[in-house]
C-alpha cells in the first residue's frame, strides 16, 4: 500500500527564480492494483514515479510504503525505464542480472540468478548477445527482466512503450498483462496513451499541469483478465473519451506559441 | 552502410589513383626536372636497399627504443589523470588551465626550450613524446568520463549501486571507447614527435637520418624512410584501432572521434 | 521579449545555455578561483625554481622571460626577423586554405575523386610532414619559397580531411529536399551544401591554421637562416637564455592568438550547427 501525501516539488530555474512542478500531489496505490498515471508532457507524472523509486526527494509532503517513508532506492521497488537503459557493453544475462549485482550479489551469482528472468520474458537465446544487436522491443524485455530479477514489490514503470512503434507496442502490452496476472506485483505505470492506460490499468490517476496536481482519479471497471475485445468495448471508449476530454483542456491550442 | 559493391569499386579506384600517380611522377622523374623528383622506380630501388640496411635498422631501432619508454608511461599517467579530471571537478578546475593551453599552442615551439633544459640527448625526445601524448589521452579519457550516459547511472542508482559500484560498472566501460580514441591518436602523435625531436638534433634515429640524408641530397634513399614512417605511423595506429574493435566489440569507433581535435 | 507589432512574446529560438549565457553563479567564482589559483602556484613555482638555479643558463625565471620579451619587443631586430617569419608563413597558411577548402570541396561531393585520392590522403595524414622538409629544401632551396611550402604542406591536410567531411556529412535529407524543390546544380551547392558544410570548413581553417602554425615554427627550427630561428640559434650560441625563452614564448602567444581567433570565427560560423545539435 503505497501513500503519496502533499507531494511538492520545486525546481531552480535558469534566471534564479523556481518553477514548481508538483503541488500537493495526494493520492493512494492499492496492493498489488495496476496504477496508471497520465498527463500532459511536463506535468511531473515522471518525476512523481522517480520520487516512489527514492531517486528524487520531495520539496513537501513525503511518501509512505506500508507506512515506511520512502527516502531512497529500495530493495522493495524496482525501476523499468522508457529508453531501456541497458549497459550497452555487457551481454544480455550480465544486464539482466545487474539490478541484483548492484544488491551486492557478485557477478557470477547474479547471472546465475538472472536465468529464469530471462526465461520468463522469452529471451534465453540471446543470453550472449549485446544490447545493440536486439530490436527495441527485445531490449525492454530485458529491461523488465531485470526489474523482476530484484523480485520487488512495486514495479515503477516509466513509459515503457513510449520508444517502441505501434505495433511492437500492443504486443508488449498484452505481454505485461500476461506477467502481471501471473507476478502479482504493485505497478506504478506512467504513459501518454490512454488506450494504454485504460487496457492495461485497475485506476487511472489523471494529472494536472503546471502546476502537476491530481485533477482525477478515475475507475476502470473492465473484466480481467484484459484480452482484445476489452478495446473494443463500449466502457473502454467512455473511459478514452473522457480522459481526452480532460487532457485536451489542458493542452491546449496548438496554434499558439507554447507556455515559455 | 555502403554495399560491398561499392566497397570494391572504392578499393579498385584507390588502387587505380595510386597507380596513376606513381606513373605521373615515374614520367616526372624521367623528365629530369628536379632532383627532388627522381623515378619512381629508383625509389622503389633505394626502398629495397635502405630498409634493409645496417644504418636505416640502427636508426629505426633509436627511435623505437624512444617511443617505447616515453609513451607507454605516459599513455598510463594521462590515463589516471583523465580518469581524476573527468570524475572531480576540483581536479579539472585545477588542471584545466594547463591542459587548454598545451592544447592551442603549437607544441613544436617548445622544443628549443626542452633541448635547454634537458640538452642534446634523448631526455629531451622522450620529453618531446610526453608533452606531444600526455594531454591528447589526459583530454579524450576525462571527456569519456564526463559523457557517461546519466540516465544509465540513474539506472544503476535506482537499483541500489552505491559510488564505488558505478564508478566500476558504469562510468570505466563508458569511458573506454573515448580512452582508447586518445590512446591511438597519441600513438601517432609519439611517432611524429620522435622524428621531429630526431630532425632538430640531426644525428640520431629516423629523423636524424632524415636530416642527414637530404643534407646529402641522396633523395631516392630520403624517400625511402619517408614511405617507411609514413607506412610505420599508418600501421601503428591501425594496430591500435584493431586491439580498440577488439577490447570493445559493442562500442563504434569512428576514426574522428579525437574529442580534443573537434575544439574542445 | 516582446514584438510591439503584435504584442505577443515573439518566438526566438533560445540559445543553448552555454557557459557564457548562464548568470555568473557563485560556482563558477570558485571555479576561476582554483583555475586562477593553480595557474598562479605553478608561476610562482616557475619563478622560485628559476631564481633557485645557480646559473641562469638552463631555467630562466617567469619575470626572467617577461622582461626579456618586453626588451625584445623593443628592438627592430626582433620585429624583422618576426616579419621574416611572417610572410612565408601566412602564404603558405592562405595557400593551404585556398587549395585545402577547393580539393576538400570536390573530395566530399565527388565520391570517385575521393576514392582516386584516398592512398595519397591517407598517407599524407599519418606522415610526420616535417620528413618532407629535406625533400622542400631539394626542392626550392633554404629560401622563401620552400617555407611557404613546408607552412603549406602542414596546414593543407587538415583543411581538406575537415572541408571533405563537413561536405561528405550534410544532411542528405535538406539535399533531397532541395532537388524536390527543383533546385538547379548550383542553387544545390550554394544555398544548401556550401552553408551546411560551413561549420565543417571553419573547423577545418580552425585546425589547419593550427598546423600552418606549427609548420611556420618547424621552419623556424629546422631551417635556421632567416627569422625567429636565426634569433634561437644566436641566442643558443651565446647562452642568452632568457632572451630564448622569450623568442619561445612569443612564438606560442602567436599561435595562440590564432587559435583563438579561428575558434570565435568557428563558433560565429557554427551557431546554428550548435544550436540544433549542442555545442562540441
Amino acid at each position: 500500500m503505497i501513500e503519496i501525501q502533499e507531494i511538492g516539488r520545486t525546481f531552480p530555474t535558469r534566471d534564479g527564480g523556481a518553477f514548481e512542478a508538483l503541488k500537493d500531489a495526494t493520492f493512494s496505490v492499492k496492493d498489488k492494483e495496476f496504477f496508471s498515471i497520465i498527463g500532459p508532457s511536463g506535468c511531473g507524472k515522471t518525476t512523481l514515479l522517480k520520487m516512489v523509486a527514492g531517486l528524487v526527494r520531495p520539496s513537501s509532503g513525503q511518501i509512505l510504503i506500508d507506512g515506511r517513508a520512502v527516502t531512497g532506492p529500495g530493495d522493495d521497488r524496482a525501476m523499468v525505464f522508457q529508453h531501456f537503459v541497458l549497459l550497452p557493453w555487457a551481454d544480455i544475462l550480465t544486464n539482466v542480472g545487474f539490478g541484483l549485482e548492484m544488491r551486492g550479489l557478485s557477478r557470477r551469482d547474479s547471472r546465475e540468478a538472472a536465468k529464469p528472468f530471462l526465461e520468463r520474458v522469452g529471451l534465453t537465446r540471446f543470453a550472449d548477445h549485446y544490447p545493440h544487436e536486439l530490436s527495441g522491443g527485445m531490449q525492454q524485455r530485458v529491461g523488465l527482466a531485470r526489474a523482476l530479477a530484484v523480485a520487488p514489490d512495486v514495479l515503477l514503470m516509466d513509459e515503457p512503450f513510449g520508444a517502441l512503434d505501434a505495433q511492437t507496442r500492443q504486443l508488449m502490452q498484452e505481454d505485461l498483462m500476461r506477467l502481471w496476472d501471473s507476478e502479482q506485483k504493485t505497478v506504478i505505470f506512467v504513459t501518454h496513451s490512454m488506450d494504454e492506460a485504460a487496457y492495461l490499468s485497475d485506476r487511472v490517476l489523471v494529472m494536472d499541469t503546471h502546476p502537476g496536481r491530481v485533477r482525477e482519479i478515475l475507475d476502470v471497471p473492465l473484466p480481467r483478465p484484459r484480452d482484445e475485445s476489452v478495446r473494443r468495448s463500449a466502457t473502454f471508449s467512455d473511459l478514452t473519451a473522457h480522459m481526452w476530454h480532460e487532457l485536451r483542456g489542458m493542452i491546449g491550442d496548438p496554434t499558439q506559441p507554447a507556455p515559455e | 552502410m555502403r554495399t560491398s559493391y561499392a566497397n570494391n569499386r572504392n578499393r579498385v579506384l584507390a588502387v587505380l589513383g595510386l597507380v596513376l600517380g606513381l606513373s605521373i611522377w615515374e614520367v616526372i622523374g624521367r623528365l629530369g626536372l628536379s632532383p627532388a623528383f627522381p623515378p619512381v622506380t629508383a625509389v622503389f630501388g633505394a626502398v629495397v636497399e635502405v630498409w634493409t640496411s645496417a644504418r636505416f635498422l640502427d636508426a629505426l631501432k633509436e627511435s623505437l627504443i624512444s617511443v617505447g619508454l616515453a609513451l607507454p608511461p605516459s599513455i598510463l599517467v594521462g590515463v589516471v589523470l583523465g580518469l581524476l579530471i573527468g570524475r572531480y571537478k576540483p581536479v579539472e578546475w585545477v588542471f584545466e588551465p594547463f591542459v587548454n593551453v598545451f592544447l592551442s599552442l603549437p607544441l613544436v615551439a617548445l622544443i628549443p626550450v626542452l633541448f635547454l633544459i634537458f640538452g642534446l640527448g634523448r631526455g629531451s625526445i622522450l620529453a618531446t613524446i610526453v608533452i606531444y601524448t600526455l594531454f591528447i589521452v589526459v583530454v579524450n579519457t576525462a571527456a569519456g568520463v564526463q559523457t557517461t550516459d546519466t540516465r544509465v547511472v540513474e539506472m544503476a542508482r535506482s537499483f541500489g549501486g552505491n559510488e564505488r559500484q558505478i564508478l566500476r560498472r558504469v562510468v570505466l566501460p563508458s569511458a573506454l571507447p573515448l580512452m582508447f580514441a586518445g590512446i591511438r591518436i597519441s600513438t601517432g602523435r609519439a611517432v611524429r614527435a620522435v622524428i621531429i625531436a630526431e630532425q632538430v638534433i640531426g644525428l640520431v634515429g629516423l629523423g636524424g637520418l632524415v636530416q642527414r640524408l637530404g643534407g646529402a641530397f641522396a633523395v631516392e634513399e630520403l624517400y625511402a624512410v619517408i614511405i617507411f614512417v609514413g607506412l610505420f605511423g599508418l600501421l601503428s595506429m591501425e594496430i591500435v584501432a584493431l586491439a580498440e574493435r577488439r577490447a570493445l566489440p559493442w562500442a563504434r569507433t569512428l576514426e574522428d572521434m579525437d574529442v580534443a581535435q573537434k575544439g574542445l | 521579449m516582446v514584438d510591439p507589432e503584435t504584442k505577443t512574446a515573439a518566438r526566438r529560438p533560445k540559445a543553448p545555455a552555454g557557459a557564457l549565457d548562464r548568470p555568473f553563479s557563485r560556482g563558477d567564482a570558485v571555479r576561476w578561483i582554483v583555475s586562477a589559483g593553480s595557474v598562479g602556484a605553478v608561476l610562482l613555482l616557475w619563478e622560485w625554481y628559476g631564481r633557485a638555479q645557480e646559473t641562469s643558463l638552463f631555467f630562466v625565471p617567469f619575470t626572467g622571460v617577461v622582461a626579456a620579451l618586453w626588451e625584445l619587443g623593443q628592438t627592430a631586430e626582433f620585429w624583422t626577423a618576426f616579419e621574416q617569419t611572417i610572410i612565408p608563413f601566412v602564404w603558405g597558411w592562405v595557400l593551404s586554405l585556398v587549395v585545402g577548402i577547393v580539393v576538400g570541396l570536390l573530395i566530399g561531393a565527388y565520391p570517385t575523386i575521393e576514392a582516386l585520392t584516398k592512398p595519397y590522403v591517407t598517407f599524407l595524414n599519418a606522415l610526420p610532414v616535417s620528413t618532407l622538409v629535406p625533400v622542400a629544401v631539394v626542392l626550392m632551396g633554404i629560401g622563401y619559397a620552400s617555407r611557404v611550402l613546408v607552412v603549406f604542406l602542414f596546414g593543407v591536410i587538415e583543411v581538406t580531411l575537415n572541408t571533405a567531411a563537413g561536405v561528405r556529412y550534410v544532411d542528405r535529407d535538406l539535399v533531397e529536399m532541395g532537388r524536390a524543390f527543383n533546385a538547379s546544380r548550383w542553387r544545390l551547392f550554394k544555398r544548401i551544401i556550401l552553408p551546411a558544410a560551413s561549420p565543417g570548413i571553419m573547423a577545418g581553417v580552425r585546425i589547419g591554421t593550427g598546423r600552418a602554425v606549427v609548420g611556420m615554427v618547424v621552419v623556424e627550427i629546422l631551417l635556421v637562416a632567416v627569422g625567429m630561428g636565426r634569433l634561437i640559434l644566436r641566442y643558443r650560441g651565446r647562452f642568452q637564455s632568457a632572451e630564448l625563452y622569450a623568442v619561445v614564448l612569443a612564438l606560442i602567444l602567436f599561435g595562440i592568438i590564432l587559435q583563438v581567433v579561428a575558434r570565435r570565427v568557428e563558433r560565429r560560423v557554427s551557431r546554428w550547427k550548435y544550436e540544433l545539435e549542442g555545442a562540441p
